[in-house]
Formats: structure tokens, C-alpha cells, sequence
């Protein structure tokens, strides 16, 4: 859920962060400019993201309403830096409006269902009573 | 021959900074109030006794910067003192109206002794407990480390910037504090990524935590410690020796005899009776006065038996004693995997824990102590900075992105529920970057460079995990929001105001005075590098 009573400066930008092996959370904005273009039509209301390896090869790429402010991403579980590449679609076609950080993804590893979290057990049990 | 082994354990105390002060009963300081009471304070009593009595604690102790400066606080001092005057205030009534009861008056005696203790120590020191706890670790009897600014999760900020200003305020505020730069950082949530192991060094840190799946299919394990390629020294978190505590299922803490942590007097006296000791709303809360002992997990919360101490101090004696003996068991077997060295077994745990959520944790941690003495089992206590310092060999290693949240990774602090602060921290940490690049060689007036300044706490505030992970177990969620919006929004006015050169004395003193943490702060920390 988006909290509207955040007053933040909007600018074209994507930024990516590991969640889980093989899942990024990419967010994303625009200028004040854009989103007005955006919004009389002159860019697609949907933007394309790509997922991009250290070698350059897309790892993913979707379609996602212009006015979310993030979204999760799969890919192969492989680890290694990734980015991420926002584009806008005008009249002639998909332009690249905006590259994210190089992220490292975690690699899977076969230990960790085995443990938990000791605080958030009691919490849990907290909030759950 | 029982194998010698060297136990490293690191309690990690980290709160929120809460400070409201002009506000006389926000309940969110009740964390700050209910952990000194039941856990920072049982802690130095018990390192005191074990000095006193000649046997080393030899433990690691994590100060978060948020907490260090709510110990120092002037104003969460004289408001710790009225909590613990109105706990015994009502324990008193507490008597009398359960004089007949022999069984739960020797439970409130127990409480009397526990925020008699408190406000003694605290009387003892003029309020700051970072006095005797500094005291310690002069006296080489614990090893006190640092985290984060204000606990952000590492990996998770985008701008490199930011971690640098993480990591160097933590720094700084350490050295202010204790007096010495400190050697040790512990990584909030265990979160580790290999690109921290440069700004770590680059702030003259000599060693981190990380997770034990880490450094899975590395070939290494985790009884010996390691070190980066540009020589951070890293020491390996053992989970299955930490789940004997951590776990509340199968661990020690989950015990019949143990205090019920759920059952508290804030929800069993009339209300009317405990209403002096609420908050202003009146509502029902937790008072940290809890008569019942688990029982049966299993059954309701109204099912419970009364507390009894010697019985659950009994308990304790045969937990510690099984702990001992398992941690024995592991060194021989992880002897024949690291041939030739001691094995090093890791425990690091929320300092929190022990005595907050599990009560009897510090007598466990004492008894645990003393009886590695007492009865010379081949084991000792050892802080990372002894430890690296006779085993200077350490194998080079790159551990993996990981941390020691649930499942592992990132999720508890990046799912549905909390997502959407990220693009807040985004842009609000871009504007401070770009606002710090643009003035730090500029002459700026006073009032403009106490507003850049106290536009980085925002920003390093709003980066906190706590707003996370409250959002994401739905516990004081409204509150999380809120500080979380407060500080982003104040960050983003004062920049603003800053750069326009039109600063609002009024609105600066009083952010000033409410979220007056790291006094020293320079705001050119949030500056990007000189590229040449």
C-alpha cells in the first residue's frame, strides 16, 4: 500500500534490490514532466522493464502500469550483479528512459528453510494472539 | 580428551529511536523503559558479579548509535526513572491487594527487587547506564562493537552514498561515546553483501558477523573465522547452536517453568485499579508485570500457573548445563573437520532476548559462565578481538548476500506490506546526495548548515529497519508509518529550505530538540566521492 502523505521530490529514476534468490524488488518514478506527458497520452500508459545480467543479457522483461511505484521481478536463481532498464513507449517506438543500480542477487542457498528468525516468532505469536 | 573450543557470543541491543519530548506517556518509549529494566540493566549486574567474583564474562556487546544515545538522553532519563517509581508505586498496592496470595507475592517481591535494582544502577551512574557498561570493557571484562547509524539494513540502500554515511556516522558516534574507534560492526539483521566489506575498512573496522548459509558451498564451515580480500575479519554465525535459544518452539525459552511472556497485569487487573499506570488513552497495554509461568504452550493463555522462581532458576541450572554439554559435542565434531585448529562455535543474538522476551536469559547466560569455570569444561569465552589475535591465520573468504531474517534473505523488510517506503528512502537519500555534492564546498550561513545537518538525521532515520519490519508484523504499524512519513517529509522541507536559502528557525529548533541524535553530524558524509 502506497502512502500518499509522503512528499518527495519525483524524478525519472529506477532503483533494484535483492528480496530472495532469483527475485529483485525494481521501484520506479518520474519527473513531473513525464508524468504529465505520460498522462496526455503522448508515452504508453504501460512501461517495459528488462532485467539485465553482469553480461548484458535479459534475464527478464515485462510489461507494468506506468503508475505502480515498484514491482517484483523473477529471473533465474543465479547469483551474480544484475540492473534493471526502464523505457517508455512514444510514437516511434520503446525508448530507454532510465537505468537502476547494479544489485547483487543472493545465491540459493538449501540451509535456510531449516532456521527462522527468534524475534520474529515471538513477534508473531504476538500479533497472532 | 574433550576437544578445547572457544565460544563467541555477541548480543546485539538495538531500539528505534523513540523520543518524544514533549509528550509525557507515548507508548512506543515503553520499549526503551521495559528493555532496561528486564534486560540492560540484569545484563551489567550480572557482567558486575561475574568481575567481581574473578571470571571474565568475555562477552560481545552491540550498541546501536539509536540506543546509545536514548541512554544518554536527558529527558528519557527522568522518564525511565518515573517508570520504574510507578512500577514499584503499584507493586506496593500490588501487596495488599494480593496479600493472601503467598504464591504470587513472592512473584511481586521479585519485581520490587528487579526495578529496585534498576533505579539503583541508574541512581549509581546520574541516569546513564553507558557509564558502568564503558567501566566493563576498560576493564577488558566485555568487548562493545557498533552497527549502523540507525540500523538500516546495508544492502538495501540503492545509493552507495548512504552506506557510507551509515557505516562513518556509526563511527564517529562510537568514538564519541566510548572513547576509542571501535573494532567490530555488527551488520543490522546480519545482512552482509561482499561491496560492504570496503566501506567497513575504509571507516577502520577489523571485523564483521555474517549468516552461516553465507558461506555455504564455499567449503568452508563455520567453527573457524575468516577474513575478506581487503582483510575484513569475518566470523560466521553458528545457527544450529543458536537455535537451542532462538528457536521458541524447540529452544530453551519455550520451557513449562519459564515466565509467560504474553500474560501480562496490564490485561489482567480491573482497569479501573491499573488506570494511573496506562498511557493518557487509558487503553489496556502491557505493564512488564507478568505472575504466570508458560505451563502449557499448547493451551489458552488463561491456563497458566503461577510463576515460581527457585523453579524456574532450577530450570535454568539444567538448560545451561545442556547447552554446555551439547557445545562440547559439537567442538569434538568439528575438530575432525578443522584438524589442528580450536574450533570457534558463534552465537549472536538480540540482546533483547535475554530477559525481555526470555526473562531467565541473563541468570542462563551467568550460570552457563560460571560453570565453565566452576566445573572446567574445555571451553572459553572469547570477543572476536582476542580471538583474532591468537589465531591471526584466517582463511580468505567472499561470503554470499545473506542476512538472519526469515528465510534467510530480504523479505521481512521488502514485501507488500512495507514496499512502498523505498521509493520514499530513494528519493529522499538522491535529493540528500545531490544536496551534499552541491554545498560541500560552498560557505553556507549557520542556519542553512544546521538545516543541511539535521536534514541527514532525517534522511539516516527514515532509512531505519525498524519502520520495515514493524509494518511487516502489523505491530504499532501506525506508528512505523507514521515516524516514517515524519522523517521523509521533514528531510524533504528542510533540503528544500536549505537550497532556497530561506531556512524556518522555528521548524529547525523544534526538529532539532525532538530528533537531537548524533550531535556531531556532518552533513558532507551523504557527498559522493571525488572522482579524478
Amino acid at each position: 500500500m502506497e502512502n500518499n502523505a509522503i512528499r518527495i521530490p519525483h524524478e525519472n529514476k529506477i532503483g533494484l534490490m535483492p528480496v530472495r534468490p532469483g527475485v529483485f524488488f525494481v521501484l520506479w518514478d518520474f519527473s513531473p514532466v513525464r508524468m504529465r506527458r505520460i498522462r496526455e497520452g503522448e508515452f504508453s500508459e504501460e512501461i517495459k522493464l528488462k532485467l539485465f545480467n553482469e553480461d548484458n543479457k535479459v534475464c527478464f522483461e515485462g510489461l507494468f502500469p506506468w503508475n505502480r511505484y515498484g514491482a517484483y521481478i523473477s529471473h533465474e536463481p543465479r547469483a551474480g550483479r544484475y540492473y534493471a532498464v526502464l523505457y517508455v513507449e512514444g510514437e516511434d517506438g520503446w525508448i530507454t528512459l532510465s537505468e537502476s543500480n547494479m544489485s547483487l542477487s543472493p545465491a540459493l542457498s538449501g540451509s535456510v528453510n531449516e532456521r527462522s528468525y527468534a524475534s520474529m516468532e515471538f513477534h508473531r505469536k504476538k500479533v497472532g494472539t | 580428551m574433550n576437544t578445547r573450543a572457544s565460544l563467541l557470543f555477541v548480543l546485539h541491543a538495538h531500539l528505534p529511536f523513540v523520543n518524544h519530548p514533549s509528550d509525557s506517556g507515548f507508548l512506543e518509549e515503553n520499549w526503551f523503559f521495559e528493555a532496561v529494566a528486564e534486560t540492560y540493566v540484569p545484563l551489567i549486574r550480572m557482567f558486575e558479579r561475574l568481575a567481581a567474583d574473578h571470571i571474565r564474562p568475555g562477552i560481545t556487546l552491540s550498541i546501536s548509535p539509536t540506543l546509545g544515545a536514548m541512554l544518554e538522553n536527558s529527558e528519557l532519563k527522568i522518564k525511565l526513572s518515573s517508570y520504574l517509581k510507578s512500577r514499584l508505586e503499584l507493586l506496593s498496592k500490588e501487596k495488599t491487594r494480593l496479600k493472601r496470595n503467598r504464591r504470587v507475592l513472592k512473584v511481586v517481591a521479585m519485581y520490587e527487587r528487579l526495578y529496585m535494582d534498576a533505579l539503583e544502577l541508574l541512581e549509581c551512574h546520574d541516569g546513564n547506564l553507558l557509564v558502568p557498561v564503558r567501566a566493563l570493557q576498560r576493564a577488558g571484562q566485555i568487548e562493545i562493537i557498533t552497527t549502523s547509524a540507525t540500523h538500516a539494513v546495508l544492502p538495501l540502500l540503492i545509493r552507495k552514498e548512504a552506506v557510507r554515511a551509515q557505516v562513518a556516522v556509526a563511527a564517529g558516534d562510537y568514538e564519541t561515546r566510548f572513547g576509542r574507534r571501535p573494532s567490530g560492526f555488527w551488520l543490522p539483521e546480519c545482512a552482509f553483501e561482499p561491496g560492504l566489506s570496503s566501506y567497513l575498512r575504509m571507516e577502520g573496522f577489523h571485523y564483521s558477523f555474517t549468516e552461516s548459509h553465507s558461506v555455504e558451498g564455499s567449503g568452508a564451515g563455520v567453527f573457524s573465522s575468516y577474513r575478506t580480500p581487503n582483510g575484513l575479519g569475518i566470523f560466521v554465525r553458528d545457527s544450529s547452536s543458536s537455535a537451542d535459544v532462538w528457536s521458541a518452539a524447540t529452544g530453551y525459552p519455550g520451557n513449562p517453568a519459564y515466565r509467560e511472556f504474553y500474560r501480562d497485569l496490564g490485561f489482567d487487573a480491573p482497569l479501573d485499579y491499573i488506570r494511573p499506570y496506562l498511557g493518557e488513552d487509558g487503553t489496556r497495554r502491557n505493564l512488564g508485570i507478568k505472575y504466570y509461568r508458560i505451563t502449557d504452550r499448547t493451551k489458552d493463555l488463561s491456563k497458566r500457573d503461577y510463576y515460581d522462581p527457585e523453579a524456574a532458576a532450577a530450570q535454568v541450572e539444567k538448560d545451561a548445563a545442556d547447552y554446555l554439554r551439547r557445545r562440547i559435542e559439537q567442538a569434538q565434531a568439528a575438530a575432525l573437520s578443522v584438524p589442528g585448529r580450536e574450533p570457534l562455535i558463534v552465537n549472536c543474538y538480540d540482546a533483547e532476548l535475554f530477559g525481555h522476551w526470555w526473562f531467565e536469559g541473563p541468570l542462563f547466560l551467568e550460570t552457563m559462565i560460571r560453570k565453565i569455570r566452576q566445573e572446567r569444561l574445555p571451553l572459553r569465552f572469547v570477543t572476536p578481538s582476542e580471538y583474532n589475535a591468537s589465531c591471526p591465520s584466517a582463511t580468505e573468504i567472499v561470503p554470499g548476500v545473506s542476512s538472519w531474517g526469515e528465510k534467510g534473505y530480504f523479505e521481512p523488510w521488502v514485501n507488500s506490506s512495507n514496499d512502498w517506503i523505498y521509493k520514499g528512502i530513494c528519493a529522499v537519500t538522491d535529493k540528500m546526495v545531490d544536496t551534499a555534492n552541491f554545498f560541500k564546498t560552498r560557505h553556507l550561513q549557520p542556519l542553512q548548515k544546521r538545516a543541511l545537518n539535521q536534514a541527514a538525521r532525517e534522511v539516516l532515520l527514515a532509512q531505519s529497519s525498524d519502520w520495515a519490519f514493524l509494518l511487516y508484523i502489523g505491530s504499532h504499524a501506525s506508528y512505523a508509518r507514521r515516524r516514517f512519513t515524519d522523517h521523509v517529509n521533514c528531510a524533504v522541507d528542510l533540503l528544500a529550505q536549505a537550497v532556497g536559502g530561506r531556512v524556518d528557525p522555528d521548524m529547525l529548533e523544534k526538529v532539532e530538540k525532538k530528533d537531537n541524535i548524533f550531535p556531531d553530524i556532518d552533513f558532507r558524509l551523504f557527498a559522493s566521492p571525488m572522482r579524478y
